[in-house]
């Protein structure tokens, strides 16, 4: 038994360690001054980096895991210097909050009337949601576009935030932890004279926690990476969210990039850390049907 | 059932008005542009939008790269996820630990590591010095910069850790009584994963199946992040192409293309779907 037990602790060790390693890259990159991260890791040769790799007059990456002298200089610049970056923070909070508060109180809510209500036609409703699930963004898009113009918000936030609210996740992770809610639990409250709405505040919420904290990480995690429907939508640079800008700013700004990174990262870590617990609870997948 | 009143009907109605509205209507009525012209009359020319767009070469490429990318990634995403999710369950010490750090590249925004992967993807990057290192000729190593193995590593760093959790979860449902069943009649670790395990899981296989197929569409935050909105043509997906429709505002060619992903998409999950239900029906 003992000699078998390497093998799991091998594994798992690399996986967390092949996870975790760029994490620690950006955060460690993230003390270092700008002027260390240009002469590391940019193409210009300079007298401080002659003695790394160079090829045609390039100067090739010089992989550093420990800043020679660590500063908090790009975190300065970053939170008091450079009002770009804060904005476009905020701008993803104006994203991600809307989309997370909607389904918060629209998945549970749908998932029960979809798991009670007796209608002949419900299951096959419910498939439709299966379907928009199982599509890729890009083809949600379309529809979203369409509507964005009929209803003039092409240019704003809401083309983006209006079809979120309403995207099947939620409910699909929802009702999957439902199914196994107990019946008689629902036919207690029944007998007691409780009407559908009390059922679902008094008994049905309470035991949904875990499916919708696991829900909410989830989303915040995509929502929070939202760049395929903002490079669509948003025409402003200064509206993006700041995870489109990202991908700009290691040209623009190399110096500060690390500490945008981790500045970045930090919401949603303190989402995860919060609900990390809830999402091997609430996540229940038995059959997608 | 009989609650007081059956009003549970009510609680569908707000989240069936937003489906129908972003999503049904619009899409059902994407299909009158994919069968008209771009003419003020708008005129009915049945499949020709199709046909254009079919005929395409940068939509066959787009295609083409989409359906190998998803060739690789899928399996590969799936058995790596598998093999931690397993092992994670063995391991008796710090298996908290364990589980956050492997599951964190779940949330971690990819712009926020797209550093860490020029540095080793970029031009100037780590696998190109490598190369030169080797002595491969400076042009090769210029084509190989944008290239589908790099977007595949990208990818699977940031996903597995999603499949990790979904089969982690479904692990969680198989009774431990299970095991000690078996492992009574004196059957091995291989074994009680081939006999139990795998068998008890095929349910959550396939769920993890059909997210991991739309998962692999959100591989353009990566290739956005290391290549820009206009990336080479060995790594010019789908969705890039889509995305040049909706800059175009060609909605002809847009809907047209939707519609023929929408087909496909379609398809391959009805097949999984079939197969899943012949190998249930199999095993009971």
């Amino acid at each position: 038994m003992k000699k078998r037990s390497v093998l799991p602790v091998m594994v798992v060790t690399l996986a967390a360690a092949v996870a975790v390693f760029p994490v620690l890259f950006i955060l460690s990159n993230s003390l270092m001054s700008g002027r260390e991260i240009l002469s590391h890791y940019g193409s210009a040769v300079t007298a401080a980096n002659q003695n790394d790799f160079i090829y045609n007059d390039v100067h090739f990456v010089h992989f550093t895991l420990l800043p020679s002298n660590p500063t908090l200089a790009q975190y300065k610049t970053l939170l008091f210097y450079s009002p770009v970056y804060l904005r476009m923070f905020w701008n993803s909070l104006i994203l991600v909050v809307p989309v997370l508060v909607g389904q918060m109180v629209l998945a549970p809510l749908t998932a029960y009337g979809f798991e009670y209500v007796n209608w002949k036609w419900k299951e096959a409703l419910y498939f439709l949601y299966i379907v928009i699930l199982l599509m890729p963004t890009q083809l949600l898009m379309v529809p979203n576009f369409l509507v964005a113009g009929w209803l003039h918000i092409r240019d704003s936030y809401l083309a983006i935030i209006l079809p979120a609210l309403f995207h099947p996740l939620g409910v699909f992770l929802v009702r999957q932890q439902l199914k196994g809610f107990p019946r008689a639990c629902m036919e207690a409250a029944a007998l007691d004279g409780a009407t559908a709405m009390q059922a679902y505040r008094c008994i049905v919420r309470p035991n949904m926690r875990s499916a919708v904290a696991a829900m909410l990480v989830l989303l915040f995690a995509d929502n929070w990476n939202i760049v395929d429907q903002a490079v669509v939508f948003i025409h402003e640079t200064f509206d993006n969210p700041l995870s489109v800008y990202l991908g700009t700013v290691a040209e623009a700004d190399p110096g500060i990039f690390f500490a945008v990174s981790v500045f970045y990262f930090v919401p949603a870590l303190v989402v995860f850390l919060l609900g990390e617990e809830s999402l091997s609870e609430g996540i229940v997948l038995s059959e997608m049907k | 059932m009989n609650l007081k009143k059956n009003t549970f009907g009510w609680f569908l109605v707000p989240s069936l008005l937003g489906m129908l509205v972003f999503y049904c209507i619009p899409f059902a009525f994407s299909l009158y542009y994919a069968v008209t012209d771009n003419s003020a009359k708008r005129q009915f020319v049945g499949l020709l939008n199709f046909q254009t767009t079919l005929s395409q070469p940068v939509f066959q490429r787009a295609a083409l790269n989409t359906a190998v990318f998803m060739v690789i990634s899928v399996p590969l995403g799936m058995a790596l996820g598998l093999i931690v999710a397993v092992f994670l369950q063995k391991i008796t010490h710090f298996r908290p630990l364990a589980t956050i750090l492997i599951l964190m590249p779940l949330v971690v925004p990819s712009g926020s590591i797209a550093y860490f992967w020029r540095v080793l993807f970029g031009a100037n990057g780590l696998a190109s010095e490598v190369l030169l290192m080797c002595g491969v000729p400076l042009e090769t190593v210029t084509q190989m910069q944008t290239s589908m193995a790099a977007v595949v590593v990208m990818f699977l760093w940031k996903n597995v850790s999603y499949t990790v959790l979904l089969f982690w979860s479904g692990l969680n449902l198989i009774p431990k009584t299970y095991y000690e069943q078996i492992a009574i009649e004196g059957a091995g670790g291989w074994q009680q994963f081939w006999r139990v395990t795998w068998v008890y899981l095929m349910p959550t296989t396939f769920v993890v199946l059909l997210l991991s197929i739309v998962n692999s569409f959100k591989v353009f935050k990566e290739i956005y992040m290391l290549y820009g909105a206009y990336p080479g043509e060995s790594v010019y997906m789908l969705q890039h192409y889509m995305n040049n429709q909706f800059y175009a505002l060609n909605m002809q060619k847009l809907s047209s293309a939707a519609y023929i992903l929408f087909v496909s998409v379609s398809l391959l999950l009805l097949l999984v779907f079939r197969v899943q239900k012949k190998l249930t029906d199999a095993y009971n």
